[in-house]
């Protein structure tokens, strides 16, 4: 056996040399410093022109991981996830996850309006996102919604579009802005809007526009963002801003902590302040820029004050009395 | 498997001839598959890297002229005093775009923007929507005089018009739209060929084959970053990279894999089944030659085997001519011979025996003889007849020696029976004989069998002396070699020719004469065929009669061993 070794180490050593004919191109890839990880929960439409102008801009490779907010955080959290910056993601999730970034605050962020901005500079806003009521213009063409109090109308009962706050992050700041706009006895007024539901929740926010336009529910509520995408593509969908006024959302970035490729993170979250990138926000990608002095072709609407912190704080009682009410339903 | 291989020759000789057969049939059509296919990749490989070569540096070239033109476009002054007054010279302007664009054979269009992004003069059919100027190639061409930008299916390039104080005037802009970008790769792409042209970060600018290209960049992208080969997420294809230096676009050529896994996996099936086939065509021939080679080594240890079980008539009768034939015949002879030894040496013990026998029912009388002559010498004795009473003594004294057990003794006891022989014969003969024994001291302790001289004595007295007055015999020894010779001669009418003749080969005699054939016969069975009794006549009348025995000296021990 001993002297069969060799010959079949000759046997395999030539059957080896089939599969190494591919041509080297490990010159081709960049360099680490070259390189950007960006975990994002941002639509194609939005990430993908921002990342290619930096890219161009730069030169940086961009790697690009797509996924939910809250599994891409959950993955950051958990460490050796390789990203170096979270692009996206609403401004409450990550202030939840702020143990995760590094603080960075960018020199284009000066232009930034104060109450958007973050506290710590755990994360840098991007983009403004409004919570909008939504309503399908074939089937409603009388006694249009106008505000937050349309949702509580009788009217509507059982054909609203609402996502299950628990599931939805808009959908529960949406929830938490109904109750402050409105006012009165919390729990009355979370009582009647869910009695308005009869019961009808939407799986996934995503869903909310297309249970409109498809005429299985009248009136939805949804990010602004989404009604005009779906205006974009001709859905049957028409925007109101409540009358009340709303609350805007920012989306933001942030840099990873100990990530790999720190200084090209940063060199994007200057890229996504700058006021070319701002811009092109409302021109192109149908969001409303952070910058106060941004040009904005999208409506001027009434923001109502929204309290990130307490929306945080209370979210736990919030939801356990809207499961509540859920299992009432359900009897 | 190894006991195996060592139990038996003809499993040696399959292993050998199985594996001499088998191992490089197999390392051939191994090496013959591998090398086909590395060779004809090996091929391909180099094909497609010339084309991308060539494509590069065509594409490089094409590029360079675009921007050069652009250049000048962006220095004339016929653009500037355009773009400052604003369409009033529209004429000289076309002519001049239109002539750029005629110089590069329609491979790219020209437009001019002007400072806010809005398209003012193209050479294209359709005036493109504005561009941003804060935004993608407009703005890289602000900062940095021209740029070179991938656009959605096609490649942009703008130079900036500057004013001589310093601001932006407009821009120049080439592009280079989908169907420009197919009459320039078409005829340049060999056979099923298909290329993409990438910006540096590796971003699609143009692809001759649009379906699904966008996902396989994204793969090769996502395998270029991740450090692995670039397979595009198939098999089937092998890429090519090449950078185009001046404009850091990058070209990927890819074209199909003759050798497929699919085809790679059906060539060594068939390699495979050829290996088994091989197989079993090695195996049978291992066998049969190994059943034809071991076939004579088989019959000669299935023959050596009877022998050992005592068949000595067993003949391999080989007809073949080599080592094995030879074998064969030897095995035969030997055999042949044992077994015709074996008889002999059988016959021998018989015969021993027989003559044995024969001596002693010849013994029986003596007994009774001793006892009558013991009588008869008493008699003697009583009576005066002293001459009785010697005869009586000497022949009982012979008839003694004759009956003890020991079959060998000491020549000088032997010569003392001779003379006690003599003494009888004395009397008979009177003094018509004179015996001489003439034996050295040398000899005297030498073994000889017993009463083997008295035959010779008495052939000597009856045939030498028992006619004439004045008989002379003699006894004496002699040493010749190893062997002592006992000889005894007479001066005697001699021993005729016949006789002589029949004593010599070792015939029988005939008639009488007993007593000289059994002395030779026992000396031949005891002691071999090269001794026994001749005979020779003497010249001057009678003869000599010569034992020739081995010499054994003898002592007490070895007397005392025989008895």
């Amino acid at each position: 056996m001993r002297r069969i070794l060799p010959l079949l180490l000759v046997v395999l050593l030539l059957t080896g040399c089939g599969s190494a004919g591919m041509q080297d191109v490990s010159s081709f890839a960049p360099a680490q410093s070259e390189r950007l990880v960006i975990f994002t929960s941002h639509k194609e439409k939005v990430y993908r022109p921002v990342i290619e102008e930096f890219e161009y801009r730069t030169g940086v490779w961009v790697e690009i991981e797509t996924g939910g907010t809250a599994t891409l955080l959950e993955r950051i959290a958990a460490g050796e996830s390789g990203c170096d910056l979270m692009f996206g993601g609403g401004a409450d999730s990550l202030s939840a996850y702020a143990d995760c970034f590094v603080p960075y605050v960018s020199p284009n962020a000066a232009d930034i309006e104060p109450e958007y901005a973050s506290s710590d500079g755990a994360w840098t806003p991007f983009s403004l996102v409004p919570i909008v009521l939504i309503y399908n213009p074939k089937l409603v063409r009388q006694n249009l919604p106008t505000g937050w109090v349309s949702l509580l109308d009788e009217s509507w009962r059982g054909r609203i579009a609402f996502a299950d706050p628990a599931v939805s992050g808009s959908s529960y700041t949406a929830l938490c802005t109904l109750l402050q706009v409105l006012g009165g006895d919390g729990e009355t007024t979370l009582a009647a809007f869910y009695r308005n539901l009869d019961g009808r929740l939407i799986a996934d926010s995503g869903d909310v526009v297309t249970a409109v336009a498809d005429g299985s529910c009248y009136i939805g509520v949804t990010l602004e963002e989404n009604a005009c995408k779906a205006i974009d593509e001709g859905l049957d969908v028409a925007i109101v801003y409540p009358a009340e006024g709303t609350s805007i959302l920012p989306d933001g970035a942030a840099v990873v902590r100990d990530c790999a490729h720190e200084e090209n993170a940063r060199r994007f979250l200057d890229f996504l302040l700058l006021p070319e990138t701002q811009e092109s926000l409302a021109s192109e990608l149908g969001r409303r820029s952070v910058s106060a002095d941004a040009i904005s072709a999208l409506p001027e609407i009434t923001a109502v004050p929204y309290d990130f912190d307490r929306a945080l704080r209370e979210r736990q009682i919030l939801l356990k009395a809207w499961h509540a009410l859920s299992g009432e339903g359900e009897t | 498997m190894r006991a195996w291989i060592a139990r038996s020759f003809r499993n040696r000789i399959f292993i050998t001839v199985l594996l001499v057969a088998l191992v490089p049939l197999l390392l051939c059509d191994l090496l013959m598959t591998q090398l086909m296919i590395e060779r004809s990749e090996q091929t391909l490989r180099r094909e497609a890297q010339t084309e991308s070569a060539v494509l590069g540096e065509q594409l490089d070239a094409l590029l360079g002229r675009c921007t050069e033109t652009t250049q000048s476009l962006a220095e004339s002054t016929v653009t500037r005093s355009a773009l400052r007054r604003g369409g009033d010279d529209s004429r000289t302007l076309y002519q001049l775009l239109h002539r750029s664009r005629l110089e590069l054979r329609g491979a790219a269009d020209f437009e001019i923007y002007d400072a806010d992004g809005q398209c003012l003069y193209t050479t294209a059919a359709v005036a493109p929507a504005p561009r941003s100027i804060g935004w993608g190639v407009l703005c890289a061409a602000r900062q940095s005089g021209d740029a070179l930008c991938a656009e959605d299916a096609g490649l942009t390039g703008a130079g900036a018009v500057t004013a001589s104080g310093g601001g932006i005037l407009g821009y120049v802009v080439f592009r280079m739209e989908r169907t420009q970008l197919d009459a320039f790769f078409a005829p340049r792409l060999g056979g099923a060929d298909e290329a993409m042209l990438v910006d540096r970060t590796w971003r699609m600018a143009y692809a001759t084959q649009p379906l699904r290209a966008e996902e396989t960049l994204a793969v090769l992208r996502e395998q270029l970053l991740s450090g692995h080969a670039l397979t595009g997420g198939g098999e089937d294809n092998s890429y090519y990279v090449r950078r185009c230096d001046s404009s850091g676009f990058s070209l990927i050529l890819r074209q199909p894999r003759t050798f497929t896994v699919q085809a790679v996996r059906s060539i060594y099936f068939v390699a495979g089944v050829m290996g088994a086939l091989c197989l079993v065509l090695c195996l049978v021939c291992a066998w049969w030659l190994s059943r034809r080679l071991s076939g004579p080594v088989d019959e000669l240890d299935s023959a050596m085997r009877r022998v050992e079980g005592g068949d000595y008539d067993v003949r391999i009768e080989s007809t073949r001519q080599d080592e094995m034939g030879r074998l064969a015949a030897s095995f035969d002879r030997m055999t042949g011979e044992y077994g015709q030894n074996l008889k002999r040496s059988v016959r021998h013990e018989r015969e021993l025996n027989e003559t044995r026998l024969r001596m002693l029912q010849s013994q029986l009388n003596p007994h009774f003889l001793y006892n009558t002559l013991d009588c008869m010498k008493w008699l003697g004795v009583t009576n005066g007849a002293t001459q009785v009473a010697t005869l009586a003594t000497d022949l009982a004294a012979l008839l003694r020696a004759g009956i003890s057990g020991s079959e060998y003794i000491l020549l000088e006891e032997e010569l003392e029976l001779i003379e006690r022989y003599l003494d009888i014969q004395e009397v008979r003969f009177g003094d018509r004989f004179v015996c001489e024994i003439d034996v050295d001291e040398r000899f005297r302790l030498c073994i000889v069998p017993k009463l083997i001289l008295q035959p010779l004595v008495e052939n000597a007295i009856i045939h030498g002396v028992a006619d004439s007055d004045e008989g002379f015999i003699k006894l004496w020894a002699e040493a010749d070699g190893g062997d002592l010779l006992l000889k005894v001669s007479d001066n005697g009418s001699g021993i005729p020719e016949d006789v002589l003749r029949c004593l010599n080969s070792h015939e029988t005699i005939p008639g009488g004469h007993l007593g000289l054939n059994n002395v030779d016969r026992i000396m031949r069975l005891s002691y071999g065929d090269s001794y026994g009794l001749s005979a020779y006549p003497i010249a001057g009348g009678g003869s000599c009669v010569q034992l020739r025995l081995p010499m054994q000296k003898g002592d007490d021990d070895a007397q005392s061993s025989d008895r």
